[in-house]
């Protein structure tokens, strides 16, 4: 038994019997994954009982994301969209009610449309979309997530928007510092149909009654004095990425030692499958480095 | 929507799940334990996965 639990036998095979190492047998496989459920459950309840400590701080620039919307109609063919104090007011007052609703969609909770807020920052427009982001590092991973979108690229290159206005808001979302990014984008011109916002894909027709009663509406939005937040303690999901990308290493390190210990021993363990196991732990690690928690909407 | 990097993660998963099944079938070493480890693994980088992006 000592001579089982000893050192070596944790990281190399048994010298005898020639078992796996004890850090790649099945008792610490299911080990490992507890441990990061662990961690994803301990990550949520800490974010409900201690909000802002965990999140994610972005580096976004309102001007550059208008700027590479730009680039990215001039590559089509299209005008550029010029920014419009009244839609860059529309999209941080959408940003700011999404922090104090607690939601992440197009539509409130309480009811309020995109068009209210465009409406309501006094912007009457004929045609309107909108597009949503959050927790991206870099305004350039923002706008590649939209282009990859096919709802999103088609908002992003409407030929017929002629204005657009961006807020980066940070707040408080689900218990973790968020960072927002809203795109908003519209034209006063005439249109043979009646005012419409596109949003995730779809066009909305705007109803009478919202077009004539935005004001209202918008006296109901608190403008809110921005609240300096201080960045948060820790990234829970590049905590995730380093931890994972170590623990897949570490396997498949112990594997690869595995093997060349037991070759040197002349008795490869064909029935191993460690081939099998680094291969789908390579695509693991390659996956996990190249993701990040942006999401669009 | 499915972003590409998860595309790819699932058809690694299923590939290697796919494989490890036929292969162990083929030369009738499918045992439990067997099976367990290949789920584990396929759990294991899928949590992780999971932590990073959601």
């Amino acid at each position: 038994m000592t001579n089982n639990m000893s050192l070596h036998n944790w990281f190399l095979p048994h010298k005898d019997t020639h078992k796996k190492a004890h850090l790649l047998n099945l008792e610490a496989m299911l080990i490992y994954v507890l441990l990061f459920i662990g961690l994803q459950v301990g990550f949520s309840i800490f974010s409900y009982l201690k909000p802002g400590v965990l999140g994610v701080a972005g580096n976004i620039e309102t001007k550059k994301v208008i700027e590479l919307t730009n680039v990215e109609r001039a590559k089509k063919g299209l005008g550029i969209v010029v920014e419009n104090e009244a839609l860059n007011k529309a999209a941080y007052l959408k940003g700011q009610n999404m922090f104090q609703e607690n939601y992440w969609a197009h539509f409130a909770p309480s009811g309020k449309s995109p068009w209210d807020f465009i409406q309501g920052a006094g912007y009457r427009f004929t045609y309107a979309g909108e597009n949503l982001a959050k927790n991206f590092y870099n305004s350039d991973d923002v706008v590649v997530a939209w282009m990859n979108s096919p709802s999103h690229r088609d908002n992003l290159l409407n030929e017929h928007y002629k204005d657009i206005g961006v807020a980066v808001v940070t707040g408080i979302l689900n218990g973790q510092e968020t960072t927002l990014v809203v795109q908003e984008f519209g034209t006063t011109e005439f249109l043979a149909n009646k005012p419409a916002v596109s949003v995730s894909g779809k066009q909305v027709s705007v109803p009478t009654a919202a077009l004539n009663n935005a004001s209202s509406v918008v006296s109901t939005l608190v403008q809110g004095s921005e609240t300096k937040l201080s960045p948060p303690v820790l990234d829970p999901y590049l905590f995730t990425k380093y931890a994972g990308v170590s623990v897949i290493s570490f396997l498949a390190g112990l594997m690869v030692i595995d093997l060349i210990v037991l070759k040197k021993r002349g008795v490869l363990r064909l029935g191993s499958h460690h081939i099998a196991h680094m291969s789908i732990l390579g695509v693991a690690a390659a996956t996990i480095l190249a993701s990040g928690p942006g999401a669009i909407l | 929507m499915i972003n590409l990097p998860l595309r790819i993660l699932l058809i690694g998963v299923l590939l290697y799940l796919v494989f490890a099944i036929w292969h162990h079938k083929k030369d009738k070493s499918l045992t439990f334990p067997i099976f367990i480890e290949y789920l584990l693994t396929t759990i294991l980088v899928l949590v992780i996965f999971m932590g990073v992006t959601i």
